[in-house]
């Protein structure tokens, strides 16, 4: 990949404390958000999709550590700052946080607090970060609130998170992390809790907000579907790694790592009902943390598991293209296997 | 086919938040409104509507598990016909030996203190089907082996399982009593995709084979469409369209459940998210509401009769059950395709 990032994060390892032992979560974690774009992670509950997410903010609980890695990222001045090297509770990272890299959770009735109004809780983004009187600071946290849809936002200012219904919340929460207009929006799973209907409003929305604001987005989900109308670049994560990364069209449409093909093939198509009534999952399960393999992480489910290959560490990078790589014995034999045809040829 | 189960008139109404501390309850909220459907012997239906439509209310009041307002539910199983809203504590214990319900989340519907073998034995022993654990321990064996347990996994607790395995106890805890009728309850939308998938066929399979009727119960449209043979679609506790899979995805009839179709994200990059989209959220429903509950948010609604009459669900061209006062004049689209 090019240098033309915003955000790269350079073999990023997380561990866990458990009692005396450290494990792995995310383990040699590489990928590059670029200006604009919409890069997606993809995987399974406990694939650690949101311990990346969070590690870029510098919000990881106790007990998790980051053991390794680096998360370069292009700051206002065109500074290139460490997230890693800063001081989590300091100021440079609280600089950082929300003015410059805003974040959507899950859960919105949990992320807003219940005692303070909506407003009030804007209104706090806007005080630390811009330098804003307070009839000034109301008028920008309305006008955020009636672009991200709120009927009434002179209303909704003074309303508490109860008096919301869940895809207004989210619509709140999207205001709260985009006021300070972040070059970086980071949205985790921001539709899983709300209905198909709301889903596509705040998918809508947010697509055109990122357009109008040309701001990147790193969105975490697990549902294809969500994925293929929202990203740009799309990476598939397995048990802490990454296991194929590329634009979304080419993993969608030519996906090449067995456990994207499963887990594409998995879910349930619009275009096959009527047609069967099985689906194809992967068999199997994701492995306990405390049991995670030597070798690919996926091997014990995998249909082209090679012995003595696979389960010896994890495999290297190959490129398929320039920006499609697939971490893969399997598809690292066959393309080297063509390769050396070629050769021959 | 004849019916199973035969829904008339059913109505459940939960109490209104009360106005101050010690003032007067408010109107009732009606929670399913009015609804008759029948499921047929052997059929899978699908029930999909946005949270707080009223399909968990409803299936809940199926088994009593919620006691309805109002209306009748009747069940003509193997063992005569009766009607479940009239019998008494005891002869319900009993029908519930034929109608068994799966839930969403396998965390909190499995006793954590009790072993997945008591769990899966215990409806056998309590209906004294077996007289002990000795006893019961053979159709045990037999249904885990059916629903993917290993007979060494029967003496571990729920912890030591995965969300999915601990879905299949869950089936099998149902099946279990070898019940004509299951209710499943969003059982896969607390899985991961890929166990999703494993699930989902563990159902299918299970259906055919011990020929079940299902109420399949659930948020999503896809899922639904390829475990059952009829979906019905609710709106605020009303069941707005009911009709053959195939056919309601084809040509859907009411003005929501295009909305609801056009809301699915495709799984094509280039495909447009949304093309008849609806905007805001539902609204309550109560007694104080008139016309069609769908209205504020339907784009072909009417002035006057969509605002003022309530819509009942008839008969439209071939077979096709809709409550829209326009369904036999408006082309919705669906997907031709399939």
């Amino acid at each position: 990949m090019s240098d033309d990032y915003l955000l790269k994060v350079e073999d990023l390892t997380i561990s866990l404390d458990v009692d005396k032992a450290s494990i792995p979560i995310v383990e040699g974690v590489n990928f590059a958000i670029k200006p604009g774009r919409v890069f997606a992670l993809v995987g399974e509950s406990g694939s650690g999709k949101t311990i990346v997410s969070l590690s870029i903010l510098r919000l990881l609980g106790k007990g998790v550590r980051i053991t390794g890695g680096k998360i370069l990222f292009k700051d206002n001045n065109g500074k290139t700052v460490d997230i890693l090297k800063l001081n989590p509770k300091g100021k440079d990272i609280q600089a950082i946080r929300a003015a410059q890299i805003g974040m959507i959770f899950q859960e919105p009735m949990s992320s807003f607090s219940p005692v303070h109004t909506i407003g009030n809780q804007i209104e706090e983004v806007v005080n630390l970060h811009l330098d804003l009187d307070k009839k000034q600071a109301r008028q920008k946290c309305i006008e955020m609130l009636g672009k991200v849809g709120i009927v009434n936002p002179e209303r909704a200012f003074d309303q508490y998170p109860f008096e919301f219904s869940g895809g207004m919340r989210q619509r709140a929460m999207i205001a709260r992390a985009m006021i300070c207009n972040p070059k970086l929006l980071i949205a985790d799973e921001p539709t899983t809790a709300l209905d198909v209907t709301i889903q596509a409003q705040i998918l809508k929305l947010m697509k055109n907000l990122q357009n109008e604001l040309n701001m990147a987005n790193l969105f975490i989900s697990h549902n294809i579907g969500v994925i293929a109308q929202i990203a740009d670049d799309v990476a598939i994560m397995y048990m802490g790694k990454i296991v194929e990364q590329g634009p979304v069209r080419d993993i969608l449409r030519k996906p090449q790592h067995p456990y994207t093909k499963g887990l594409l093939r998995a879910i349930p198509h619009l275009a096959d009902i009527g047609r069967s009534r099985r689906l194809e999952p992967i068999a199997g399960s994701v492995p306990n943390l405390f049991e995670r393999p030597n070798g690919c992480p996926f091997a014990a489910r995998c249909s082209q598991f090679i012995e003595n290959i696979c389960d010896r560490g994890f495999p290297e990078k190959t490129k398929l293209s320039p920006d499609h790589s697939v971490f893969c014995y399997a598809v690292a034999q066959d393309v080297n296997g063509s390769q050396m045809q070629e050769v021959v040829a | 086919m004849s019916n199973l189960i035969e829904v008339e008139n059913l109505t459940v109404e939960f109490s209104g938040p009360s106005k101050g501390l010690f003032g007067k309850k408010g109107t009732p909220i009606t929670a399913v409104d009015d609804v008759s459907l029948y499921i047929k012997k052997g059929e899978a239906l699908g029930l999909v509507g946005e949270s707080g439509s009223g399909k968990t209310t409803f299936g809940r009041a199926l088994l009593r598990l919620q006691e309805p307002t109002s209306g009748q539910v009747k069940m003509h199983g193997q063992s005569g016909s009766k009607v479940i809203t009239d019998l008494d504590a005891k002869s319900l214990r009993k029908a519930w030996q034929e109608m068994q319900m799966v839930f969403q989340d396998p965390q909190s519907s499995l006793n954590p203190r009790m072993t997945v073998m008591d769990s899966i034995a215990e409806s056998l022993i309590v209906n004294g089907l077996a007289k002990n654990m000795e006893a019961a321990k053979p159709r045990v064996l037999e249904v885990a082996q059916s629903c993917g347990l290993s007979v060494d996994q029967l003496s571990r607790y729920p912890h030591a399982f995965s969300g999915g395995q601990r879905q299949r106890i869950s089936i099998a805890r149902a099946l279990v009593m070898q019940p004509e009728f299951i209710i499943c309850d969003e059982p896969v939308s607390a899985l991961d995709v890929s166990i999703q998938a494993q699930i989902l066929n563990l159902l299918i399979d299970q259906q055919q084979e011990l020929d079940l009727t299902l109420l399949f119960i659930s948020h999503d449209l896809i899922v639904v469409a390829y475990i059952c043979d009829r979906i019905a679609v609710m709106y605020l506790g009303n069941i707005i369209e009911i009709a053959p899979t195939k056919d309601l995805f084809k040509l859907p009839l009411h003005p929501y459940t295009e909305a609801l179709m056009s809301a699915i994200p495709s799984d094509d990059p280039d495909q447009q998210l949304m093309q008849a989209g609806i905007s805001g959220e539902a609204i309550g429903n109560d007694a104080t509401r008139q016309g069609c509950l769908f209205a504020p948010r339907c784009q072909y609604a009417d002035k006057d009769k969509c605002q003022n009459v309530k819509p009942p669900l008839t008969e439209v061209n071939n077979n096709r059950l809709v409550a829209c006062h326009y369904a036999d004049k408006l082309t919705l689209n669906g997907f031709e395709t399939i």
